[in-house]
């Protein structure tokens, strides 16, 4: 039987909550278990950001419940039995709710049977872009979200946005269920589009991918990533980072981890997700014995020169 | 106006000829070459076989270089450019603004007789060129 | 260890000299001759031997930067000019007749380098000239099997010189 288990992001700000809800995808497909993801209060197991005024107070709570497990996160807490250090890392929070699942929840009898299929929250995922480019297959239709609005002409392949391209990051962080996704006359279409920004179809899926923030990648951190060809980032629409990023995976393949350390864990998430969608990104399974790479002398020289050169971090 | 350099038939031949009397009459040298400023081939004598292209190229960069040096160090125009090797010598100088002259010789003669044959060279060839 | 080393190349008149100028800080040594070629017609001097210019860190090494000259008779400077270096800039200058094949040239010659230190590729004057546009460039960067930066520059722009050379940073960064 495969197990369930809720995480719970106690006093965690937006980004850390999205980070984590990330996470689980990658490690729903490492592990023998269920993860469910509750992005306001406490699950089995919890993450407690102790530098937030809520985070302390449900820390006590939790302490004194022994069937759940706390794992403390900033501040000062002698009484924690698991400590995550800020800021989030993928490969520290993969490792701490791994080894705890196997510790806890998984029963030897149980882990080696029931291999779960493949994760529906990456399916999700996936499905949230599916429906997206199949809303540019064929209809006209109204995308809202508040009072964010998307307009798609799918025949030819056109969309229109109300006020500038960043509320599409809004919308691209909701699961597409919680889209309002109406089909909507062509004549209104027509109409509507005149107040509004045209934007081209491969920047609206770039776009979504990028600030999507759960991972379309099954199994992230253990593929290698390369770029097919480079992508058009001016008429993408996509930010000045994503040329570094993007050059990062130009030449050689490069470890989910590798990456994260250049562009952070939800860049790197949304710079996969959006290569991805776009068809220019190369995955393989990662080796089990990396090879070392090139100097490590220059990652400190490159820093230098940049910032002498007034770039980058 | 355009800045080209194109050498006619007659005007590649006077310059060879030029050469070869400079090449039978100078002691020590074997072979002697007039490319443009930019590194191309113009015309060229030689008692044995040469890659005229390449030694042009490489005569426009060295020249160059030497007039940097030069340049950069706060010295006056640079007046020639002097290899010494173990077999010879090989000497690059400016024709005028537009050519260079590369001379090539074994180390029968001395240096000083070499270069001031050299030079006497590149006043005659810029005289004659400014003629044609 | 290696010398802090970057070489700019590309075709006569792209503006390698100046992309240099763009970021050196002191006035870079030119080996600037008359053309007297083609060339003449649109640009009075050319690059016979190399540029050289220069910025220090904060610990004081010094990173040095190097053009070559763009005609391929000068290409042994070519080989003389990478011994060291850490990243190519390949400069392509769109308003040129045949910018894909223009390239090509820098790609074939440069191939040993690129394929064991990192190359970016810089498309001067594409305001005037859109075509062949970014996208003309990947895709015949991905039939060489590559998969290189492709940026727009006005390489007389210091910023767009900086953003060339932190994004060849990037393409070298070790994995």
């Amino acid at each position: 039987m495969v197990r369930r288990i809720t995480l719970g992001a106690c006093g965690l700000d937006e980004n850390d909550r999205l980070v984590l809800q990330s996470l689980i995808n990658i490690l729903e497909l490492r592990s023998e278990v269920r993860w469910d993801f509750s992005s306001e209060g406490p699950g089995e197991i919890s993450i407690v950001d102790l530098d937030s005024e809520s985070g302390r107070r449900l820390w006590g709570e939790l302490c004194r419940q022994p069937e759940r497990v706390a794992i403390a996160y900033g501040g000062q807490a002698e009484d924690a039995a698991y400590r995550l250090e800020k800021p989030l890392r993928s490969r520290s929070v993969l490792q701490l709710l791994q080894d705890i699942s196997r510790e806890r929840y998984v029963t030897e009898a149980e882990s080696g049977e029931g291999q779960s299929g493949p994760a529906t929250a990456e399916l999700s995922g996936k499905q949230f872009f599916q429906q997206l480019i199949d809303l540019f297959e064929s209809g006209t239709w109204a995308l809202r979200d508040g009072d964010r609005m998307l307009l798609i002409d799918g025949p030819r392949k056109r969309a229109w946005l109300r006020g500038p391209v960043d509320v599409l990051a809004g919308m691209a962080r909701k699961s597409f269920a919680r889209l309002q996704v109406l089909p909507i006359e062509a004549a209104a279409l027509e109409t509507a589009a005149r107040s509004l920004d045209p934007i081209s179809a491969p920047a609206l899926i770039w776009y979504f991918a990028r600030h999507h923030s759960l991972a379309l990648q099954a199994d992230l951190a253990n593929r290698r990533y390369r770029l097919r060809r480079w992508p058009n980032l001016r008429q993408l629409g996509a930010g000045p980072d994503d040329a570094r990023f993007c050059a990062l995976l130009s030449r050689r393949w490069i470890a989910f981890t590798d990456l994260e350390l250049v562009a952070g864990t939800r860049d790197a998430i949304g710079l996969l997700n959006a290569l991805a969608a776009i068809g220019l990104l190369q995955v393989r399974p990662e080796e089990r014995n990396p090879a070392t790479a090139g100097t490590v002398v220059s990652g400190g020289l490159f820093s230098r020169i940049r910032k002498r050169l007034g770039v980058g971090a | 106006m355009s800045k080209r350099i194109k050498l006619t038939e007659e005007g590649a031949r006077i310059l060879e000829n030029m050469l070869g009397h400079f090449v039978a009459e100078t002691t020590g040298v074997y072979a002697a070459l007039v490319s443009s400023s930019d590194g191309h081939a113009l015309a060229q004598w030689s008692q044995s076989e040469l890659h005229g292209s390449k030694l042009s190229a490489m005569s426009s960069s060295l020249l160059a270089l030497g007039e940097s040096l030069s340049r950069e160090s706060g010295q006056q125009a640079c007046q020639y450019v002097i290899v010494e090797t173990l077999d010879g010598f090989l000497v690059d100088l400016r024709v005028g603004e537009r050519m260079v002259l590369t001379v090539l010789a074994r180390k029968d003669g001395s240096l000083g007789l070499l270069l001031s044959a050299c030079h006497q060279l590149a006043e005659e060839l810029s005289s004659r060129i400014r003629k044609e | 260890m290696s010398e802090l080393k970057f070489i700019f190349t590309g075709p006569p008149g792209v503006g390698k000299s100046t992309a240099i100028a763009a970021v050196s800080e002191f006035a870079p040594v030119v080996t600037d001759v008359l053309a007297t070629d083609e060339l003449s017609d649109i640009k009075a001097q050319t690059t016979a031997a190399l540029d050289f210019g220069e910025i220090t860190l904060d610990d004081g090494e010094k990173v040095r930067l190097y053009g070559t000259p763009g005609q391929r008779r000068f290409s042994f400077m070519w080989e003389i000019l990478i011994e060291g270096g850490l990243g190519l800039v390949i400069l392509v200058d769109n308003s040129r007749p045949d910018p894909l094949a223009d390239l090509d040239i820098y790609l074939e010659n440069f191939s040993g380098f690129i394929r064991d230190t990192g190359a970016v590729i810089g498309v001067t004057r594409m305001e005037s000239h859109p075509q062949p546009d970014l996208d003309d460039f990947a895709a015949h960067l991905e039939r060489h099997g590559l998969a290189l930066p492709v940026l727009e520059v006005d390489i007389r722009r210091r910023e767009d010189v900086v953003q060339l050379l932190d994004v060849l940073m990037m393409t070298c960064e070790p994995a």
